[in-house]
């Protein structure tokens, strides 16, 4: 195949001299693309538990995701498997996700039982397959 | 709208035809674009007692405004391999205290937290972040 594409490099940069790492786009690699950004509430009574949500994302293969939870502390945003520790070390709760070829799955993990309350989780699908 | 903006296809798909998956780049989805990246070590001191680990958080000013998506890599003092990173860490199963970091974010820092349940020794993490410009929204 001839040597065809695109490159895009930084600023300050000569896209014919430079490195893919200092090249913004090169049609010779793939780069991830977002399918799909949104926000749920996901309702957590009291005590322990999961409490769920799906979000139907319509690829036909587990694709690639970042998600994000509003929890009790909810002047932050807290990547999934963190911890919100503004309620540390007595209480345990945090954010869960995984996907399947149908479904994105949002869980509000609470392993202590605190109060009900309201999360929100945030979420990132990427149209790239998780795995091949 | 009219139907136009950029497509690049993978090699050997013709971009005309070929599937979202088969896209290395379409003007038609976003990416996630990096506003600020970088790494750094932390010195975690030990706390005695067992059952309160030790604590510090290392705080990232990101200057957006809003809340952007992220992503974080740390090491795990647990494995022999330290240049190793994942976005999690490993968390002790039964351990009293906690073993792994935690991510946040809110409209102006990122916040890492990292705890060290060793009641004896310091231990030192290696940390590396992105920050995006996507907005949780």
């Amino acid at each position: 195949m001839a040597d065809i594409g695109i490159k895009v490099s930084k600023p300050g940069i000569d896209v014919s001299e430079t490195d893919v790492k200092n090249q913004v786009i090169n049609s010779e690699h793939n780069s991830l693309k977002v399918w799909m950004t949104g926000s749920t509430n996901i309702t957590k009574s009291a005590g322990t538990g999961d409490f769920s949500v799906n979000i139907a994302h319509g690829l036909g293969y587990p694709p690639f995701f970042l998600t994000y939870f509003k929890l009790v502390h909810a002047s932050k945003y807290w990547f999934q498997e963190s911890l919100d520790d503004s309620i540390l070390p007595v209480d345990f709760v945090y954010g869960l996700a995984k996907a399947d070829s149908t479904n994105l799955t949002l869980t509000v993990r609470d392993n202590s039982g605190v109060d009900a309350f309201t999360a929100v989780a945030y979420y990132i699908i990427l149209i790239d397959k998780a795995y091949e | 709208m009219s139907n136009f903006g950029i497509k690049i296809s993978q090699s050997g798909h013709d971009v005309k035809t070929a599937a979202k998956e088969n896209l290395v780049f379409s003007s038609q989805y976003d990416t996630l674009k990096i506003a600020k990246s970088g790494s750094g070590t932390i010195l975690v001191a030990h706390d005695a007692d067992i059952f309160t680990p030790g604590k510090e958080t290392v705080e990232v000013a990101h200057g957006l405004g809003y809340e952007p998506a992220f992503f974080v890599f740390v090491n795990n003092p647990a494995w022999a391999d330290s240049a190793r990173l994942a976005p999690y860490a490993w968390r002790s199963i039964g351990s009293p205290t906690l073993t792994q970091p935690n991510y946040a974010v809110d409209t102006t820092k990122l916040y890492i937290t990292f705890y060290n349940p060793d009641n004896v020794n310091d231990i030192t993490f290696e940390y590396r972040y992105h920050i995006y410009y996507n907005e949780l929204a």
